[in-house]
């Protein structure tokens, strides 16, 4: 007696899969599984989450800007736009080398999990120093006490600096964690992580849009 | 072909009693302390939030008896303003809801599903720690004289800074931050145990009606809280800070605060009422022996009721001036948003009329849940007609629709749910006639308090008066509330003497007292802590009532084979089909869970004591605390 | 403590899934999934995007008066318009589905007889293409009502 899942693709028994303790025991239970694990939806659920506080945050933006016939308020300076932009994209671009990693943690190569991933931080912290030290010195020019515009714009910005520093600090704890190898438990995390910066990668894209917004 | 594969020599007996070490807790107050099983973690969510009942019973006794007569001053205004706020948060945030989704939920969903645990259990055990933690908050605020004042919407500009100094609404503002974390987590967790952590073979059309619910609140109160989290983070910072979200002269918005507060407090009214639904959809197919009518219907309503309750919040701000063409949009979903509650009590209904009732205690509850629920939602679809809302809003007619729904559609559910699953806890039977006496005490009590406000609302009585005048009629209507108080008092006494009584005295009731159809009353009362010896099949949504099904369970049983022991294993699934995909290793006892909920508890304090610094380096404390869970992994335990 | 010690589940049903290029009717069984989650999710999501934008339009206009060079009332009737077909799409799928899985019932009670019984997934498929049915029709009478009565109701009105 053979079980198949039909389509002829041989597939008899269930995986203890947390059991899994180096790359190639990874690699050959994680090819096999079509569902992602328990630890991805619970970030997944986090996300979800955020992203519904962002969602409120950017609600709140426009229904100050309807109420408001002056936005920015005058004497508050418009935001700068390409600088931002660029940054943004930039930032963007760890969508990518962070997937690569979860897809390389997958395939149970550890050493290009850990490449892949210091490359992402890289560009990570390079935006967030760059991104805070943007911060601070608009702070010089308007606050977020002149204004519901400077508390609304100042608010939404620094709570996605927030995540994109909690990012760092997960994708600094993935690294500690793969210093000992890789086992399913780090491969769920590695892929965890990836899709926690996928949704911030978003929200910064979408946050640099709304506040952008105000020149138009 | 072979089942698991014990080592040749191991016994049926040797396997089952490697689960049962396997799955023992700590023995002790540190066992209960570490606890990360669901049963224990449901049982403090029980306890405590009794004793905070108590506390917003005593609150709401106070208040009627401050109003039993005109011109009273058994407290002073200042303190009654503190009374009927704190009412309104400790029944909703800290009884209602913890009661609802900590206790019979965290007890009840892996019973159901056939799991043995949730998907997270140490973030399980986390977010009852952040709830007794967020209540011991709220609660020095009363000890300490600044409790929160402002009504438990806390309109701006009356609770600003200008208007309400000091503490009290910091303490509003943190307290309700800190419990949303404790509901967040729970939902989160709930959503990917329904999803992910049922009996393979149990398809998404095959889990039991309480599932359904218990999934809509959970999305509901995942994707509701952060309004309300965003809403008080703007009035911390408009308060503590100098920002203007709420400032008018500054380019704010008054009504700003009020939209964030309905998206969410809409939302969260759906939350209090649909797990409640869950639990009178598996309490009457048992006393019916029926199956309920239009099960898919019945399904789908649930979900839908939390959807669509996500777009009619600004029905509660009719009387703000908005212009008809944006209120229309609110008025529209209000009067649809009504349709899934009534087909489910059509299928209620007619389960009732076509099965074999019997009038046990808990059914008594349910059939005053639909009576109260029917009156309230009568009372509801009456507010979307604006012009009749702008009359009764802010009076005493909305009390009493709120308090017919949320004591008749959340509470009674609640107590007959009590009474249901009591045998299945504790392994003892309730003592049936005080059970039937306390149903029609609390039933005759709360139509007593509830029904006069109707009329006395509409008379004009408004909504948190500290007290009316003589020569205008509210008298014996509001000592017949306050009498109906005292009833509903005695009545809910009695119901929890007779639990206390019967759980010392009351004979041994066995694993399936009601002939009930979920999986709970396959395993034995009380459950053991690996819940099933065996993984269960699973072929309908009813699966107590497939014989064949339980036979075979037995036999393996019998055979040990389908055991799971090898360590704290669990199957997982596939979200839509439950189609079996591995079997993963679950966290233990562990400490993490109340060091982590002391860690963030000390970073609220340092906010409420504006000692931000301070604060920021305790978020430290909070950092460590997560690496410290996340250090042991699972195959390594 | 390696990852081989796999488990042989006792009952294969729990593992097997039918091929999804099995037949029912004219699509094949990914095809009717897919239809299937239109049915489900279209009509949702679509009344969501006209509740926001269609309440966000008369925020704007009414309060600051931003019209973006459209009127309010083509705003409105363009924004219902597009919603009701993509409701009226989403029935459609669901209606169909239902239609192809009629010899199955919901899974809450016995296996029962018909080509499939209670079995996974054409129970599972018949179930939300029911719940669907019933459900789309509400946001249809939610959509309809609010933009025709946003639509002929004077402008800017305080209620």
């Amino acid at each position: 007696m053979s079980d198949y899942i039909a389509g002829g693709v041989p597939e008899p028994l269930v995986p203890r899969t947390t059991e899994a303790r180096n790359g190639r025991e990874v690699a050959a239970l994680a090819g096999r599984r079509r569902e992602p694990s328990i630890g991805w939806w619970g970030m997944a659920m986090l996300v979800a989450s955020e992203v519904t506080l962002f969602g409120t945050f950017i609600g709140s933006y426009y229904y100050l800007r309807f109420s408001d016939h002056r936005w920015p308020p005058p004497g508050t300076p418009e935001p700068r736009v390409v600088v931002p932009l660029i940054l943004v994209g930039i930032l963007a671009t760890t969508s990518l080398t962070m997937q690569l990693a979860a897809n390389a943690a997958k395939r149970g190569r550890l050493w290009a999990t850990r490449a892949l991933l210091v490359c992402a931080l890289a560009v990570q912290v390079g935006y967030l120093v760059w991104a805070v030290r943007d911060f601070l010195g608009q702070l010089h020019q308007s606050t977020p006490q002149d204004s519901a515009y400077g508390s609304i714009y100042y608010t939404l910005l620094g709570a996605d600096h927030v995540h994109v520093g909690v990012g760092i600090l997960l994708v600094v704890w993935l690294l500690w964690k793969l210093l000992r190898g890789l086992t399913m438990y780090r491969l769920n995390a590695v892929q965890s992580v990836a899709i926690y910066w996928h949704a911030v990668n978003l929200l910064t894209l979408v946050v640099t849009g709304v506040l952008l917004s105000a020149t138009i | 072909m072979a089942t698991t594969a014990p080592p040749p020599s191991a016994s049926a007996d040797e396997v089952l009693e490697r689960l049962e070490r396997m799955w023992q807790a700590r023995p002790g107050v540190l066992g209960w302390v570490t606890t990360t099983d669901h049963k224990r973690i449901g049982l403090l969510y029980f306890w405590t939030t009794l004793v905070l009942f108590a506390a917003g019973g005593a609150e709401a006794l106070t208040i009627r008896t401050q109003l039993i007569q005109p011109n009273q001053s058994v407290v002073s205004p200042s303190t009654f303003d503190e009374l009927f706020t704190m009412h309104g948060l400790t029944m909703i945030f800290f009884f209602i809801i913890p009661m609802t989704t900590g206790a019979f939920g965290n007890y009840l969903l892996p019973l159901m599903l056939g799991a043995r645990d949730m998907a997270f259990p140490r973030m399980n055990a986390l977010s009852y720690w952040v709830f007794l933690a967020s209540g011991i908050f709220i609660y020095t605020s009363l000890f300490l004289g600044m409790a929160p004042n402002a009504g438990w919407f806390n309109y701006v500009p009356l609770s600003n800074a200008q208007f309400d100094p000091g503490h009290a609404i910091d303490f509003y503002c943190l307290g309700i931050i800190f419990n949303g974390i404790s509901s967040s987590l729970t939902a989160a967790n709930f959503i990917v145990t329904i999803l992910k952590m049922r009996a393979p073979g149990m398809s998404f059309n095959r889990m039991p009606l309480f599932c359904f619910a218990f999934l809509a609140a959970s999305f509901g109160l995942l994707f509701a809280l952060p309004s309300l989290t965003a809403d008080t983070i703007f009035l911390f910072l408009d308060r503590n800070v100098g920002t203007h979200f709420f400032d008018v002269a500054k380019g704010g918005s008054v009504l700003l605060w009020q939209h964030l507060f309905w998206i969410f407090g809409h939302p969260e009214v759906y939350i209090l009422i649909v797990p409640a639904f869950g639990i009178a959809t598996e309490i009457i197919p048992a006393f019916t022996q029926r199956r309920v009518v239009a099960f898919p219907l019945v399904a789908v309503a649930e979900l839908l009721v939390v959807f669509i309750g996500f777009g009619v919040w600004a029905h509660h701000m009719f009387a703000t001036g908005m212009p008809t063409v944006t209120v229309v949009f609110f008025a529209a979903a209000t009067a649809i948003v009504v349709i899934p509650s009534t087909i489910q009590v059509f299928a209620w209904c007619m389960t009732f009329i076509t099965g074999n009732a019997r009038f046990k205690t808990p059914l008594l509850f349910i059939a005053g849940f639909i009576f109260m629920f029917v009156a309230g939602g009568l009372t509801g679809i009456m507010f979307l007609a604006v012009p009749f809302d702008q009359q009764v809003t802010d009076t005493y007619f909305v009390v009493a629709h709120f308090h017919y729904i949320i004591f008749g559609a959340a509470v009674f559910p609640i107590f007959g749910g009590m009474y249901f699953w009591f045998p299945k806890v504790t392994g003892k039977m309730y003592f049936e006639l005080p059970g039937q006496i306390s149903f029609w005490i609390i039933f005759v009590g709360t139509n007593l308090l509830f029904f006069p406000m109707h009329i006395v609302g509409l008379e004009g009585m408004t909504r948190r008066v500290y007290t009316y005048p003589s020569g205008l009629g509210w008298g014996p209507s509001n000592l017949a509330e306050t009498i109906g108080s005292y009833i509903t008092t005695v009545g809910i006494v009695l119901l929890l003497g007779n639990l206390v009584v019967s759980w010392f005295r009351g004979l041994p009731a066995g694993p399936d007292p009601w002939h009930g159809a979920t999986l709970e009353w396959t395993i034995p009362s009380p459950p053991p802590e690996y819940n099933f010896a065996v993984i269960p099949k699973v072929s309908s949504a009813y699966p107590n009532w497939d014989y064949a099904d339980r036979v075979e369970d037995r036999r393996k049983l019998a055979e040990a084979a389908m055991v799971l022991e090898q360590g704290h294993e669990q199957p997982v699934t596939s979200p839509i089909d439950g189609w079996w995909a591995e079997i993963v290793e679950m966290p233990h006892d562990s400490p993490w869970p109340i060091l982590l909920a002391l860690a963030m508890s000390l970073v609220f304090v340092l906010l409420l004591l504006h000692l931000w610094v301070g604060a920021v380096f305790a978020l430290s404390g909070v950092a460590l605390a997560l690496l410290g869970w996340h250090g042991k992994e699972p195959q390594e335990a | 403590m390696s990852a081989g010690r796999e488990v042989v589940p006792a009952r294969r049903e729990t593992l097997i899934a039918p091929s999804p290029d099995e037949h029912v009717g004219r699509f094949t069984l990914r095809q009717l999934s897919v239809v299937q989650w239109i049915g489900v999710v279209v009509a949702p999501l679509a009344w969501t995007g006209q509740h926001i934008v269609g309440y966000g339009v008369g925020q704007a206009r009414c309060e600051v008066g931003v019209a973006w060079n459209l009127g309010f009332d083509t705003w409105q009737l363009a924004l219902t318009a597009a919603t009701v077909l993509l409701i009226l799409l989403s029935e459609a799928a669901a209606v169909t589905v239902f239609l192809a899985t009629r010899e199955t019932n919901y899974g809450d009670g016995p296996a029962g007889k018909g080509r499939w019984g209670g079995r996974t997934p054409y129970a599972r498929i018949h179930f939300f293409a029911t719940a669907a049915m019933v459900a789309n029709v509400l946001f249809l009478v939610i959509v309809l009502m609010d933009g025709l009565i946003s639509t002929f109701t004077p402008l800017c009105v305080q209620s």
